[in-house]
């Protein structure tokens, strides 16, 4: 097992494990984890494949998507009081369960990928971008508040940044950079949103947004 | 062994038939030993039904069942088989019916009878179908190949219903606590497991294995033994809780018998074996040590006239052997070693975890994963389950007045139970010598290569020591109790239960059965429909209550939003074809001559 | 094994237990900026109890004073088949399955007798055991199978023995195999987060409530038996973080025995720090914590898993794993 895919078999694992309690905080706490990881697999991708620039971007996501935005995120839960979420659908140990079932199932779906544009041993590397979409997925789904929805979808956004760095030859620098700029500003404008839902609503629980159609 | 009748006996188109070879010697050997125990028990617990069951009724009835199971176990050919598993099916009906008095009885024979008939035509069906592709009415020609799957899909669900694997348990639960305890015994101890005997002649015994049976196999056994289990650990009624108990253990039997058809497929000759021999000891163990426990439900039942825990309670100080007896299958129920229930769960996991090992499969292994995880839940579920059910019935207070009259059963009914209890515990201790002879009757059936045989043996004898392991664990026992505790038994002082010091504490304080479970049953509250409603009622309701009442609900997902609709759409069905039956003799004439039509013109087409 | 480490087990075996949980006790007691009862108070406490006359109730059955004496009994056996020392005898039967239903046997044995007074308190603490008991098991199982699986065999004594191998996937094996039984063997245990051991409410007590009828010597053999699981458990958990720094760095085994010993420690320091600044859960929390520990041991069993899956590829099995 190279470094590489020990770092990013860690931050499934700390996904997975982001699966299994309703604290925001200390979801939040582990998802900086699990990008730290994966800035950390960044870094042993670049020096395995030679490219300099990967260096920067990988200190760019630890202060951008492992820092900055996990704070932002537990700020707001804290100006808007929401602590725990309950969860919906399935309870929450067993989501936990699920997720690292599907982390098994992750690995036959990687091998039958194509192969043409990988590297020689990606497997392990699309297995845990694989398992990552399917946590955020997951966790999207079980989830009742607006900010585990956001925590969901950066876990899933950590794994389609990790199948660039893993199994294609790297984007342009230029690229990455902008998709980090996005999921920043994407997340400050979420945050914002959902501090003005929960002043409109006085609740930020997402199964109730149905009752928007009517009006 | 083979005996054919000759010609003037015949079941229509082929002989009466039987055979006996080893694997039959030795459910036959089960069905006689729990006979044996039966017998010896029935007529003292047949005493205080007087009035309620006719004696020689039972007793035409009890002969015609084990008669029944006898010869279906002994068949050589599915006519034969059919004929006797028909006969022990509407004997062991008879004998669920027997106290005719009852409302429950009515309903308890009905769902039997239902679920009997069910599995009476797929078996036929089956049989027929496995007829017309073999051409041959023997079991022996009776091969598993892709052409014969689905016959052996459909007779497999016919033996499912019979051996009462989720979802078509339903009937168990009903029919025990109506049936007597010996009948009980016989039913949960041998007739589920003439099941699964047909299921290893036919699907086993062929020796080819398939993938498909399999799957159904372990996911339908897994199933029903989480369903078992935890339906057995909210019941209050002793025999409903050890129906579903059978509900559990029946379907890791089944699971097992799954494994070893995968591994048969597969070529994976030492996983085939292990689960093999797996199966057939957990059969033989359960039909022991459940028929010890219905029979001293039984012996509590003819003492206290109650099977329900919240009337008993305190019984160990006044039935002591009854106690023991159920202590220890209690204690092989819940697999503790070293008694016999350990030897095979032992075998079930060691079939499991070998698949990994071994590195072959890639499903199964997770299944297998999977299943070693469940198989450990279901042992702590079992645990909960059978220390409440011992303790809340022979420890604690008595908990009604019934107690004061209660006494020791009779000699025979504490023979029968005893003998029991020294087999379990033989088993257990003699499980390497056992386990080696159910292999050899493997090997004498199948033959598999000598090599897995070898590194079979090899692996059983040392790893469970359970002889050399209760000895030192007896004298263990007795050194620490003699020298710590008995030399104080001078100062011993006898005092009152600690109530904090608010006195009277009355027996219905105690934990009932349905306290016991409630924290367990909470986690499946959604299977189990389970919800729990507090009223409280007095003055300052919070801090002086003078009423509290606790109603807890439950009822089972699948009668509730499974069976009922069906069996309402089946009536509302049978209203319409009712119509049919006007009794007019003239519209009778009519469909015989539509049908004469038809019929000739279906054989004029051909 | 000889001589000399025959007598280091016995040592131990006799030692460890009172210290063990000596050491927890005035480590929170230091924690919580008091002085705290010595490191030998256990022991104290034993001679105390064993002193002291019996008072049993009424109720009880003969079974209320035989299960005492049986449970530590089996403990004895379990402490000589299980390897939570460095030292093995080579005995038969210490082997996954047998070992865990040793342990369920011990709990049998103190959910009946927790009944059997009919007392209302120990009948809360039966039943919660029985719960959590039933919902750790599947943890503590898999994650010995997790270990099981990778070195293909299902004695404890050949797994726990010192093995060649190497790997980042073998250090993370025993690495969550280890957590998972730490966490396990918390709840196991009836420690905080699950069970506050200090509680003084009978309402919320699991282990404490289960014995509240027992007093005397009765109670000196539970308590004895109690010191003793958690050494195992906690050595069984050391042994595998041993392991996983085994892989990394060889170490002799003098050392190792010593670094075993003080593994051992750490996981009480854990244990007691754990239990100065958590709070305990809410009952019906506690299913997310034990969720933890299955979680560990499942991710063991799949990195085990893809262990024998990459080690088959390399023995050229590559066609029929494809």
């Amino acid at each position: 097992m190279t470094p590489l895919e020990f770092l990013s078999i860690a931050a499934a694992v700390f996904a997975i494990l982001m699966c299994g309690t309703g604290l925001l905080r200390f979801n939040l706490f582990l998802y900086s984890l699990q990008t730290f990881s994966i800035a950390l697999a960044t870094i042993a991708q670049s020096q395995q494949a030679k490219e300099p620039e990967l260096y920067f971007v990988a200190i760019a996501i630890i202060v951008v998507k492992a820092l900055a935005v996990p704070y932002f995120l537990s700020w707001i839960s804290n100006r808007i009081d929401a602590r725990s979420d309950p969860g919906i659908l399935i309870p929450i140990p067993i989501t936990m369960h699920a997720a690292i079932v599907l982390l098994g199932i992750s690995y036959p779906l990687a091998k039958s990928l194509p192969h043409i544009l990988w590297l020689s041993d990606s497997t392990v590397g699309a297995t845990v971008a694989i398992s990552l979409l399917f946590t955020g997925t997951l966790f999207m789904l079980t989830r009742r508040n607006a900010l585990s929805q956001i925590i969901g979808f950066l876990t899933l956004e950590n794994g389609i940044y990790l199948v660039a760095v893993t199994c294609t030859r790297g984007m342009p620098f230029i690229f990455e950079m902008g998709s980090l700029l996005d999921v920043l500003v994407a997340v400050m404008i979420a945050g914002l949103f959902v501090f003005r839902i929960k002043k409109s609503f006085e609740h930020i629980d997402v199964t109730q947004l149905d009752g928007l159609k009517e009006s | 062994m083979h005996f054919s009748a000759p010609y003037p006996i015949y079941f229509g188109v082929a002989p009466l038939s039987l055979f006996l070879d080893p694997l039959a010697a030795i459910f036959v050997l089960l069905l006689l030993t729990v006979t044996m125990a039966s017998a010896i028990f029935a007529p003292s617990y047949l005493r205080h039904l007087t009035g309620k069951i006719n004696q020689s009724y039972f007793w035409i009835n009890m002969i015609l069942f084990i008669v029944g199971m006898l010869m279906v176990l002994l068949s050589a050919n599915a006519v034969t088989f059919l004929v006797f598993w028909e006969i022990m099916s509407l004997s062991s009906a008879a004998l669920v019916a027997s106290d005719f008095s009852s409302h429950k009885a009515h309903k308890a024979t009905i769902i039997y009878l239902g679920a009997t008939r069910i599995a009476t035509s797929l078996l036929a069906i089956g049989f027929l179908w496995y007829y017309s592709i073999f051409s041959s009415w023997n079991f022996v020609d009776w091969k598993l190949n892709s052409e014969s799957l689905p016959a052996a899909i459909l007779v497999a669900l016919g033996l499912c219903i019979k051996a009462g694997i989720w979802p078509f348990h339903i009937w168990l639960p009903y029919a025990h606590p109506q049936a007597p305890a010996p009948v009980s015994a016989l039913m949960s101890g041998v007739m589920i497991k003439v099941a699964i005997y047909a299921a290893i002649r036919l699907f086993v015994l062929p020796g080819s294995g398939s993938e498909e049976l399999a799957y159904l196999f372990i996911a339908l056994g897994m199933i029903s033994a989480l369903w078992g289990i935890v339906f057995a650990l909210i019941q209050t009624d002793l025999k409903r809780l050890l129906a579903y108990s059978s509900v559990e253990n029946i379907g890791l039997i089944l699971a097992s018998v799954g494994i070893c058809l995968w591994a048969q497929k597969t070529g994976m000759k030492e996983i085939a074996l292990i689960s093999f021999v797996a199966a057939l000891f957990h059969s033989i163990n359960h039909g022991i040590f459940k028929s010890l426990l219905f029979l001293s439900t039984g012996a509590i039942d003819s003492a206290m006239h109650s099977r329900e825990m919240k009337n008993l309670g305190g019984l160990s100080k006044k039935m002591p052997w009854t106690s023991f007896a159920f202590l220890v299958g209690a204690a092989s129920a819940c697999a503790l070693p070293p008694l016999s229930g350990f030897a095979s769960k032992w075998l079930i996991y060691q079939g499991f975890f070998t698949i990994p090992c071994q590195w072959h499969g890639k499903a199964m292994i997770g299944i297998s994963l999977v299943s070693i995880g469940l198989l450990a839940f279901l042992g702590g579920l079992a645990l909960a389950c059978f220390t409440k059910a011992f303790a809340i019935s022979f420890l604690g207070r008595p908990r009604s007045a019934a107690i004061n009259h209660a006494k020791e059963a009779s000699p025979s009914m504490l023979i029968a139970q005893l003998s029991l209890t020294l087999i379990t515990v033989l088993m257990g201790l003699l499980s390497p010598q056992i386990i080696s002879f159910f292999s050899l009757v493997y090997q004498s059936i199948l033959v598999p290569e000598e090599a897995a045989i070898s590194g079979f043996a090899k692996f059983v004898g040392p790893s469970l020591p359970l002889l050399p392991l209760a000895i030192v664990l007896t004298l263990l026992t007795c050194i620490i109790y003699y020298s710590v505790l008995f030399r104080k038994r001078k100062q011993l002082k006898l005092s009152m239960t600690w109530e904090c010091g608010y006195g009277g504490l009355e027996p219905t304080m105690q934990a009932t059965a349905g306290s016991f479970s409630h924290s367990i049953a909470t986690i499946f509250a959604p299977i189990l429909h389970y919800s729990t409603r507090f009223q409280i009622s007095g003055k300052d309701r919070r801090h002086f209550p003078e009423q509290i009442q606790v109603e807890t609900e439950i009822s089972s997902l699948l009668e509730s939003s499974i069976y009922s609709p069906i069996i309402n759409s089946v009536r509302l069905l049978s209203g319409h074809f009712s119509k049919l039956q006007a009794g007019s003799i003239h519209l009778y004439l009519l469909y015989v001559f539509i049908t004469l039509i038809a019929l000739l013109t279906l054989g004029a087409k051909s | 094994m000889n001589f000399t480490e025959i007598l280091c087990f016995i040592v131990l075996f006799l030692v460890l237990p009172i210290l063990i949980s000596g050491f927890i006790r005035n480590l929170k007691a230091r924690l919580q900026n008091r002085i705290g009862s010595p490191l030998l108070q256990p022991l104290y406490n034993l001679y105390k109890l064993l002193q002291k006359s019996e008072t049993i109730s009424q109720d009880a059955s003969p079974l209320f004073r035989i299960v005492p004496a049986l449970n530590f009994s089996i403990m004895l056996i379990l402490a000589v088949l299980v390897p939570w020392l460095p030292f093995h005898f080579s005995l038969p039967g210490s082997e996954i399955f047998l070992v865990l239903y040793l342990f369920a046997a011990m709990r049998f044995f103190s959910i009946i007798a927790a009944l059997d007074t009919g007392s209302p308190f120990s009948a809360f603490g039966a039943s919660r055991e029985a719960t959590l008991s039933a919902l750790t098991e599947p943890a503590i199982i898999l994650s010995l199978v997790a270990l099981g699986i990778a070195y293909r065999t299902s004695d404890l004594n050949e797994i726990f023995s010192f093995s060649q191998s190497h790997g980042l996937m073998q250090v993370s094996i025993w690495l969550l195999s280890g957590a998972g039984l730490f966490l396990a063997s918390l709840v196991e245990l009836s420690r905080m987060p699950i069970d506050d051991p200090t509680t003084h409410l009978e309402l919320t007590m699991v282990h404490e409530a289960m014995v509240i009828e027992n007093s005397g010597p009765n109670l000196a053999l539970i308590e004895l038996a109690y010191n003793l699981r958690l050494v195992v458990y906690y050595g069984l958990s050391a042994q595998c973080f041993m392991h996983a720094l085994a892989v990394l760095f060889t170490i002799d085994h003098a050392t190792y025995v010593l670094l075993s010993i003080l593994a051992i420690f750490i996981l009480a320091f854990l244990t007691a720090a754990i239990e100065s600044f958590a709070v305990k859960l809410a009952w019906r929390n506690n299913p997310e914590f034990i969720a933890y520990a299955l979680t560990m041991s499942l991710l063991a069993s799949l990195a085990a898993i893809f262990q024998s899956a990459f080690a088959s590829l390399s023995l050229g099995n590559l066609g029929a794993f494809l």
